[in-house]
């Protein structure tokens, strides 16, 4: 009788489908908006470059699609007791697509390149805290800390460990990427497609499954959108929500969701008046109805979230323990008066003009704002003008898309710690300093929690950033493609499990 | 004649150098360099790490020094590198140039030859029903920009066969029935506004001339109208077409600039954007340099020949 159910259930999921065997080969074609400058992934921070060589490099670590750590390069670590040592066993018998061989010189060769001023990296700052790195024979490596850093893991998850004699013997990384991922670097031809094989050799039994993957530049949104439709392209990675809506019901089209770690977000520059005075900043929170925004320029793809992102399990706050998040434009003008500005204030907002979804938001906040006594005129920037006024923090309020970390260090210390390498905002504040130290070098995930806790509360309404809305994440594929999961930091990291049923 | 060509062609060479210096200076006074744009906003780098990125682009250089650089490797034959990749930067415009060529020099060609007997028939049947419908589309082709029509032509075409190849780019060597149905959608985006605009000037000249004491007299002294048409009429409305068609060239380059954008087409439009977008300074110098060359030397064209088609024109 028993075997029966076993039966019973295994024929229940065979009819559901789910069991249905991943088919080998084929060539997944996506069309993605833009051209990566460069493939070097110590100096590209783009989101066009990440897309391609997520595919080809890999970390010690990675992030999953639930945002946890799991083991890449290194097969497993351990972490001494005062979170001052990290040994990781390296994995053996991986090669790169070259043909080196993989092991713990290569390590010791990326993390000298990242930190080499000359190279120039942008994720240097990342392991700031990093004293001393050591091989321990050919399997392993240590690094020592100055002192405990509990998002190191996470952080490792975004060194791409590249070959140490292919960099030393002048290897170009920015043409040529050569990696230990699922899939190696074949062929780019400029503004037309880049083309990744499958990599014969990967570690992971069986993976990948496609042939090939082929990068297919698609600068205009409407071209991508019947591309898809039409089956000229299966993959979309990563599109607007509007285009998201407009494909929701296209027939032969399915979309891949999650949740994503980025936000769109005013921004405040606290050296300039009125913003310098908190409750003007508390004000403006209050003028702000999110939940409007979510329906209006996400079309109700989204949610309306504090300093961290939803998709930070068992992290971030809910916005019911923001009191600011309460819509309430005769408690934002009571505020504004309070801070002596009882005619209400004048201000310009900078605005990321290269995202449409920004540009949405912005006009929608000025509508919003208005009635609380925040008259704001929208300047919309091309993306040059935009990042230098932002380095020089030259604005009184920008709106801008901004992505998130998978650990709430990572975000939260750059943008809001005193000279913090993003703290654009200058924004300065003992107390925030002190909680985000203390959430660094804390070991229990307990404590630590505790802290982000308080620190949410105190950044959601008086911080330098209104943070606005976190969309949904979405991917638009055929209906053939198969295995594919939408990770929140944007990663492709399972192209590696994805297969085209025939 | 001969002195003539000369002089024109000395002029040519202080136009592009004036073109060289504006170019440079242009593309740099635009804010946020290659650096900066690179790395996008919100992103955690020292200034000092910063500074290390540009010297090593060789962006830190004073401009005058920079430029003298440049335009000593321009009179070598030299384009420069790719600020990014460092792949040669001549290398890069001769993938790219055939393409985008193709693809005016096809429209240009469409566009013309159907212009001719569209704005005769036009001028003929003038005022008829036919000529009303003729005139409306003409003015509708006038007005709707390259790209759009590019859009309408690719929802077209997937609404009405979807698996017609309209998207992308397949080299002419590799497959040529590819190759020619993925442009032309492109070569009748960006034919159509030409063939309108040049037809209804045609026939607009042509009325002019009809109604000309000259042609009164060919027609009383029993010529053929077919000969009155096109020996004493066409010959003579040839000339201001010539000049717009001059011009237009230049125009349809940018418009396949538009066009290459929304077909995934691997042009020198994309290119040029591409750079602007990336503050990629050689690049951007270098493709704008040899599209204001090619501009200039199809004015020249045209104005040689002005000679051929009105002998009263000289040159001293």
């Amino acid at each position: 009788m028993r075997q029966m159910g076993w039966l019973f259930l295994a024929v229940l999921i065979g009819s559901l489908g789910w069991a249905q065997n991943p088919a080998r080969g084929g060539t997944l074609q996506i069309a993605v908006d833009s051209s990566p400058a460069g493939l070097d992934p110590h100096v590209a921070t783009a989101f066009a470059t990440f897309v391609v060589i997520g595919n080809i490099y890999e970390g010690l670590t990675e992030i999953d699609e639930g945002l946890r750590v799991r083991p890449a390069l290194a097969e497993s670590w351990k972490v001494s007791p005062d979170g001052l040592t990290y040994t990781f066993k390296l994995r053996s018998g991986v090669t790169f697509h070259n043909g080196q061989a993989f092991d713990s010189k290569d390590v010791l060769a990326t993390f000298n390149r990242v930190r080499d001023p000359k190279t120039g990296s942008p994720i240097a700052s990342r392991f700031n805290l990093v004293k001393e790195v050591k091989a321990n024979g050919p399997q392993e490596v240590t690094f020592e800390l100055s002192q405990p850093f509990s998002p190191f893991l996470s952080e490792l998850a975004g060194l791409s460990i590249v070959p140490a004699e292919y960099v030393a013997a002048g290897g170009d990384l920015q043409r040529r990427a050569v990696g230990t991922g699922p899939f190696q670097f074949k062929e780019w031809v400029p503004d037309t497609y880049i083309l990744l094989e499958r990599n014969p050799k990967y570690y992971r039994q069986g993976r990948p499954y496609l042939d090939a993957l082929k990068f297919n530049i698609v600068p205009d949104a409407a071209t991508r959108q019947v591309g898809v439709s039409s089956g000229t392209y299966h993959f979309l990675p990563n599109i607007d929500p509007s285009l998201a809506v407009t494909l929701k019901n296209a027939p032969g089209v399915k979309l891949y969701e999650s949740q994503d770690l980025s936000y769109s977000l005013l921004g405040v520059n606290v050296t300039r008046k009125p913003f310098d005075n908190p409750k003007v900043r508390e004000a403006l929170n209050y003028a702000i109805d999110r939940k409007a925004l979510v329906q209006a320029v996400y079309f109700g793809n989204g949610v309306p979230g504090g300093p961290l992102s939803p998709a930070l399990k068992g992290w971030a706050s809910p916005v019911s323990a923001f009191p600011c998040y309460n819509t309430n434009p005769q408690k934002a003008r009571e505020l504004l008066r309070q801070a002596g500005y009882p005619n209400g204030v004048d201000f310009t907002i900078l605005t990321l003009g290269s995202v449409k979804t920004v540009v949405d938001a912005a006009q929608v906040l000025q509508a919003q704002l208005a009635p609380a006594g925040f008259r704001a005129k929208i300047e919309i920037l091309e993306l040059g003008k935009f990042v230098q006024e932002w380095r020089n923090s030259n604005f009184d309020v920008f709106a801008s898309l901004n992505g998130g970390s998978a650990d709430p260090d990572g975000y939260l210390f750059r943008t809001f710690s005193t000279g913090g390498s993003t703290n654009v905002f200058k924004y300065s504040d003992p107390k925030v300093d002190q909680l985000l130290n203390q959430g660094r070098t804390a070991t229990s995930a307990d404590t630590r929690r505790k802290i982000y806790a308080e620190l949410q509360v105190k950044l959601a309404c008086q911080g330098p950033i209104s943070h606005l809305v976190y969309g949904t994440l979405f991917s638009a594929a055929r209906d053939n493609v198969q295995g594919f999961k939408s990770v929140p930091t944007r990663s492709l990291l399972y192209l590696r499990d994805t297969w085209l049923a025939r | 004649m001969f002195a003539y060509t000369v002089r024109r062609l000395l002029d040519l060479v202080l136009v592009m150098f004036g073109v060289s210096v504006l170019v440079f200076l242009m593309i740099r006074l635009i804010p946020g360099d290659a650096v900066q744009i690179m790395l996008g906003a919100n992103t955690e780098i020292t200034p000092d790490r910063l500074e290390a990125l540009r010297e090593k682009l060789g962006l830190n250089k004073s401009l005058p020094l920079q430029y003298w650089d440049w335009l000593a490797g321009v009179a070598r034959g030299d384009l420069g590198q790719s600020v990014w990749t460092g792949a040669p930067i001549r290398g890069e415009i001769l993938a790219r140039l055939p393409l985008t060529l193709e693809l005016t020099a096809l429209s240009l060609v469409l566009g013309v030859l159907l212009s001719i007997p569209v704005g005769i028939l036009t001028a003929y049947w003038r005022n008829s029903t036919g000529e009303y419908v003729v005139r409306l589309v003409a003015i509708a082709g006038v007005t709707v920009p390259s790209f759009w029509l590019g859009t309408l032509f690719i929802y077209l075409s997937f609404k009405l066969w979807p698996g017609f190849p309209a998207i992308g780019y397949v080299p002419l060597a590799e497959d040529p029935t590819g190759h020619f149905s993925r442009l032309l959608f492109p070569i009748l985006s960006l034919s159509l506004p030409l063939l309108a605009g040049l037809s209804r000037l045609l026939r607009s000249t042509l009325l002019d001339i009809l109604n000309q004491d000259y042609i009164r007299t060919a027609r009383a002294k029993g010529l053929a109208e077919r000969v009155v048409m096109y020996k004493h009429a066409l010959r003579n409305a040839l000339i201001p077409l010539v000049t717009v068609i001059g011009i237009q060239a230049g125009y349809l380059f940018g418009g396949a600039i538009v066009v290459e954008q929304v077909f995934a087409l691997p042009g020198m439009g994309r290119l040029i954007v591409g750079a602007i977008n990336e503050r990629n300074y050689p690049l951007v110098q270098g493709t704008i340099l040899l599209v204001t060359a090619g501009f200039v030397f199809i004015n020249l064209l045209v104005d040689l020949a002005y000679a051929y088609l009105d002998p009263r024109v000289e040159y001293a």
